[in-house]
């Protein structure tokens, strides 16, 4: 608290701050608090004939003009009670700043506080702007009894703010004279001046007699703190005609210590006394806690300066007594709970946005990310499904090109052992219906002396000079257009005019046959590798024939007939080196070969049967 | 969470035993209807204070003097609230367990009268109720 110090003696800087409450309250409910009001009000509410509809707004009017504490705490706890059964949220606000200003009638600042902090809950709740403004001035001015400036300079800036938005000036000017009070509490003169300057100007503005009266006694408490003291007379005795005009005694007792204090100033003991007595009756007259303490302090100091230790002692333990019941520390610590509840409260309301925003903000995230590993698992599943898809058709390019080889190599292979109609015929239709021919020449090889080499010879050699001569003897008839029928040991059998039939087959089978023998004869002279070399009968026959394949495994191209064995019987009469042809076969190629008759030889089976050997091309 | 008063209206210069319903009202003045029907909803957790205000005389003191819940001990944590002794009397209790249905309590309370601090008439019994929530 700060402390004045004047002729020699330091007393603290009277609590002016206690008519504050008062006058903030006179203001914001719109019309003073009227005891005659709040009693005609109250006869009509508890004799029950008021319409339903009535009832909060009677209940209402009997808390804000009710005087008397007690009462004035049951109507507003009715009319919580009421309001919220009707879900008026209004009146419910209303109620619980009754409520608050209740029990700081009654001196309990704690449940005072606590019940205007519900109202600034509830205000800020249904944004209710100017019960909110209210609510904090009303809080304010408490903190301000407490003397805790800091918090009473914080509500009060914001009640200020908040009536300027809703640009109620009355209420504006009331926040800044509660405001300006609690500065001059504080010692800041220059501040509460200029606060009570800005409060008068609205006031007059506004033609507010009792605002105008309040400026004008704080003012003059200013002036007087700055030690000018009959410019601090003028307008505290003002000020106290105004308040007495209006019944409004809490701050007359609080001009009333000032004027002691100026009269002290002025050594003049005997007024300075009386004004300080004046300011104690009218503070118990009326009830007034707060002032009670200060009037008997003040009574105390100017006991103690004349010498009266006696009388100084009893107003001392006076003002300690009603001072500690205002002031107390459990109280204290109640009302800073209350205020941190109450700012956790508004922190927690804005920490639960954020966290509600934050929330959303990670939702978004979560989803965002949500969608980013989705699209990546989906763009990898897709990644992997073109690879599969990829190396899957290039699995299936290569196994067709196999499929293809093999086919190929399987179509080569059947070529190679049927030919090529027969071929197609099995491989569509499963079978090979047998054919009949009615002229194909037939021709069997065989090598003369062969079985003896063979006995003497590795069989892999003996499979490769066959393998040497048969390979040839493939290529000569392929080139004549022969079917070559199969090899049988050292026997190489063929045949023309099969499975095409044709005029002349028996030519081409004979020319294929001399190019045989060419073959054999050449390769007995042009031996290099010292192979064995043999001579080589031929044997051939036209005449008709069945063709067909048999058997379900190892395919076998075969043909069967009369001219068949005629064509070995021919081979087996043939000579070395010579080519021997039956009739048949001679009519055909007489005209293309020179033959020799070799006449009539007997053939097993046969009889006697014409034979000849071709000699050679005709020119 | 809601805090309750519930108040209590009495005709304190007509009352008597005998005209208890005529002259007391719960909630609201004059209200039409038994005292034995006025229900309050409550939950657990709530504070209600049950307090008492003269119709007839501004001085008049209704004492609220006990709050008796008969179905035992578990509503209030205590089958019988006390009041706090203060002038007027007021009883404070803090619901535990959420009511059944509609469950019955006593409001006992005492009317003196303000200009000469005598007792009217003895101790009067009331019988609310509480419910839960609807």
């Amino acid at each position: 608290m700060a402390e004045c110090s004047c002729l020699g003696i330091k007393y603290p800087i009277k609590k002016v701050c206690f008519l504050i409450g008062f006058f903030y309250f006179i203001f914001f409910t719109g019309f003073g608090q009227d005891q005659a009001v709040a009693d005609s009000l109250e006869a009509i509410y508890l004799s029950g004939k008021y319409g339903y509809s009535d009832k909060l707004e009677l209940l209402q009017e009997i808390a804000v003009n009710q005087g008397d504490a007690d009462k004035k705490l049951i109507y507003s706890l009715q009319l919580i009670e009421a309001a919220r059964a009707l879900d008026s949220a209004n009146y419910i606000i209303t109620g619980f700043l009754e409520k608050g200003t209740a029990f700081r009638l009654k001196g309990d600042l704690s449940k005072a506080l606590k019940a205007y902090f519900e109202s600034a809950n509830i205000a800020t709740g249904e944004e209710a702007k100017s019960d909110l403004g209210l609510a904090k001035l009303a809080i304010a001015d408490v903190y301000s009894i407490m003397g805790n400036h800091d918090n009473a300079v914080k509500y009060y800036q914001n009640a200020i703010k908040i009536f300027r938005e809703v640009k109620d000036s009355i209420k504006v000017a009331t926040a800044l004279t509660n405001a300006g009070d609690d500065y001059f509490n504080n010692g800041k003169l220059d501040s509460a001046l200029i606060y009570f300057g800005e409060s008068d100007k609205i006031f007059r503005k506004a033609n507010y007699p009792i605002g105008t009266a309040y400026n004008n006694g704080n003012i003059g408490m200013v002036y007087a703190e700055q030690g000018k003291d009959d410019q601090a007379e003028v307008n505290i005795n003002e000020a106290i005609t105004i308040l007495e005009e209006l019944q409004d005694y809490y701050p007359i007792s609080v001009y009333l210590t000032y004027m002691s204090d100026i009269y002290l100033r002025k050594n003049d003991w005997s007024r300075a006394i009386s004004y300080a007595q004046r300011s104690l009756d009218l503070a118990q007259r009326y009830g007034l806690k707060e002032q009670i303490s200060e009037s008997n302090l003040k009574l105390s100091e100017l006991y103690d300066y004349v010498g009266n230790y006696k009388k100084s002692n009893s107003y001392y333990k006076n003002h300690i007594a009603y001072r500690d019941s205002v002031t107390n520390l459990k109280e204290m610590e109640q009302m800073a709970d209350i205020r941190t509840n109450f700012e956790v409260a508004q922190k927690q309301s804005e920490v639960d946005l954020l966290e509600k925003e934050s929330e959303i903000q990670q939702l978004k995230d979560r989803r965002q990310k949500t969608i980013i590993y989705v699209s990546i698992i989906v763009l990898i599943l897709v990644f992997f499904l073109a690879m599969g898809l990829y190396r899957r058709n290039i699995f299936i390019k290569k196994t067709k090109n196999i499929i293809e080889e093999e086919k190929n190599r399987s179509d080569k292979l059947l070529l190679n052992i049927l030919p090529e109609e027969t071929a197609l015929e099995l491989k569509q239709r499963g079978k090979v219906q047998a054919k009949k021919f009615e002229s194909v020449s037939i021709m069997f090889t065989d090598f003369k002396g062969f079985t003896h080499y063979a006995d003497n010879l590795a069989p892999e050699k003996l499979v490769e000079t066959v393998d040497y001569y048969f390979s040839k003897f493939d290529e000569i008839i392929e080139k004549y257009g022969l079917e070559k029928i199969k090899t049988i040991g050292d026997a190489y059998m063929c045949a023309g005019g099969l499975p095409f039939p044709s005029q002349d087959h028996a030519i081409k089978t004979v020319s294929a046959a001399l190019e045989m023998i060419e073959f054999v004869n050449r390769a007995k002279t042009l031996n290099p590798e010292n192979r064995p070399r043999f001579d080589i009968r031929i044997g051939i026959n036209t005449g008709p024939v069945v063709a067909g394949v048999v058997g379900t495994k190892k395919f076998a191209y075969d043909i069967w007939g009369d001219a068949v064995n005629m064509a070995s019987r021919m081979e087996s009469n043939s000579q070395s080196g010579k080519i021997n042809v039956t009739e048949n076969t001679f009519a055909l190629i007489k005209d293309s070969f020179d033959c020799e008759s070799r006449g009539e030889i007997a053939v097993k089976n046969k009889g006697m049967t014409k034979m000849y050997f071709v000699s050679k091309i005709e020119d | 969470m809601e805090n309750h008063n519930i108040i209590l209206y009495v005709d304190t210069e007509n009352i008597t035993k005998k005209t208890l319903e005529e002259h007391s009202w719960l909630g609201e003045p004059r209200r039409k209807g038994l005292n034995k029907d006025f229900t309050t909803s409550v939950d657990p957790g709530e504070t209600i204070t049950w307090l008492g205000l003269s119709v007839s005389s501004p001085n008049d003191i209704v004492n609220i003097t006990s709050i008796k819940h008969e179905k035992g001990s578990d509503l209030f944590g205590r089958d019988r609230l006390n009041g706090d002794g203060g002038y007027p009397e007021q009883v404070i209790g803090t619901v535990k367990r959420k009511p059944r249905k509609e469950e019955s309590y006593t409001l006992s309370f005492t009317v003196y009268n303000g200009n000469n601090g005598g007792k009217r008439k003895g101790t009067f019994k009331i019988d609310p109720k509480l419910q839960p929530h609807r």
